[in-house]
């Protein structure tokens, strides 16, 4: 080795040096990462029911041979997403992007890029798809909603990708209702007959026709641009770890209209609409359907669904939210009174 | 004689409808009304005129439609391969 090479390979190590990792809490698991997943909060000293250790690998390595396929995703383009079981674990690939090299116990995954696969999609997908996937295989409920605290219960946004929901949980944001999570919601169905939701996101991704909301909040809130061209913003966030889950709401933007109306479905309705938004598209494994099949099925006993027509927006007119958050407290008051 | 497969196949009775997973396809589907009603009595064999007899008593249908409704929605299961065969 020559000095130059010599050189150049203690520089390589010394860029090797990282930074510490850090902690998250969210869905009532503890997230240790030494890639920064902005979308989480900062853990305090509480521990999490479960633990996930994400490490985050430079090349791809070969492909490992799946044994069981869990989940096929297919769009009109192609496959986006798919997971299965592997050697010693499981794998979630994305097209394209990454591959997540899942421990059997699901207690750690190492991220493997694909070449020119930008770092920050990674850790979106760290954040949202991959700890969806581990909490399904848990045996977890998890649900493709944002969701805010009202008058002390969690209320759900569902909904289908692009259907709104990142929208109206920050909508609800700038009246004053603290952020529980974007786009995945844990919740937990404990034996009281209650249904809970854990914290999760301390974000909310705004896509380019939504981003006008981060004006409307009295204070002015952290924000930063997402590579993948959205508007993440930071709103005040709930401090409770766990709410009761006091109502799950569907947004339906309806054209012509300045009205809001909150409208209650019967469970079946309910049922079919969860069903028709899973976080993670396309599951095959038999267990988490049976499991969520049942999850499902108890929680639209336990816990009621709204269909609520807004104006068409963003834009839409401030009292939007406003009438919605009012309506929401009517519902989830007269659901908590004995 | 006809009964609901046992495998590979899960369902939940909410408000007198009923959603089923079948395990085999990863795929839901809702079984609603009088369907509803014959999915529930046929987790154990039945003849096609015990379900017929069922279809009469409760919807009070006159005995040849109630065979009819009673054929047609076994043929849709079995067309979907829920029965056991």
């Amino acid at each position: 080795m020559t000095a130059r090479t010599a050189q150049a390979s203690e520089r390589r190590d010394a860029d090797r040096v990282e930074a510490p990792p850090c902690h998250y809490l969210a869905h009532g698991w503890r997230v240790t990462s030494k890639r920064t997943l902005h979308s989480l909060p900062i853990a305090d000293q509480r521990a999490g029911d479960h633990e996930l250790s994400i490490a985050w690998d430079v090349c791809m390595a070969a492909p490992s041979s799946v044994t069981d396929e869990l989940v096929r995703c297919e769009t009109p383009d192609g496959v986006w997403y798919t997971a299965g079981i592997v050697k010693g674990g499981y794998e979630l690939s994305f097209n394209g992007c990454c591959t997540f090299r899942v421990s059997e116990d699901l207690s750690s995954a190492t991220c493997v890029p694909e070449i020119g696969t930008n770092s920050a999609l990674t850790t979106v997908l760290a954040s949202g798809a991959l700890l969806a996937f581990v909490m399904a295989m848990r045996g977890q409920c998890v649900l493709h909603a944002g969701a805010v605290e009202v008058d002390g219960r969690a209320v759900a946004i569902v909904g289908s990708t692009g259907s709104g929901k990142s929208t109206v949980t920050a909508a609800l944001c700038t009246v004053g209702c603290p952020l529980v999570t974007d786009d995945v919601l844990r919740v937990e169905l404990d034996e009281s007959g209650d249904a809970l939701a854990h914290r999760g996101t301390s974000e909310v991704r705004l896509r380019p026709g939504a981003r006008m909301l981060a004006r409307r909040f009295d204070d002015p809130i952290r924000a930063r641009e997402t590579e993948d061209g959205r508007l993440a913003i930071r709103p005040a966030a709930t401090h409770s770890r766990v709410l009761p889950l006091g109502a799950l709401i569907v947004p339906r933007p309806r054209p012509h209209t300045t009205a809001v109306a909150v409208r209650r479905t019967p469970p079946m309705v309910a049922m079919r609409h969860l069903l028709s938004y899973p976080r993670l598209v396309g599951w095959r494994d038999q267990d988490v359907l049976r499991q969520q099949l049942s999850d499902l099925a108890q929680l639209v006993q336990r816990v009621p669904m709204y269909v609520a027509d807004l104006p068409l927006g963003p834009p839409f007119p401030h009292t939007t939210s406003e009438r919605l958050y009012a309506r929401l407290s009517e519902v989830v008051t007269a659901r908590s009174t004995p | 004689m006809v009964r609901l497969r046992d495998d590979e196949m899960e369902w939940q009775e909410l408000d007198g409808e009923v959603v089923v997973l079948d395990l085999r396809c990863s795929k839901y589907f809702v079984v609603n009304g009088s369907g509803a009603h014959l999915w529930l009595m046929m987790t154990e064999h039945r003849t096609l005129d015990e379900l017929a007899d069922a279809l009469v008593d409760r919807y009070d249908l006159p005995s040849s439609t109630a065979l009819d409704d009673a054929r047609a929605f076994v043929r849709s299961l079995h067309d979907r391969d829920l029965l056991v065969r």
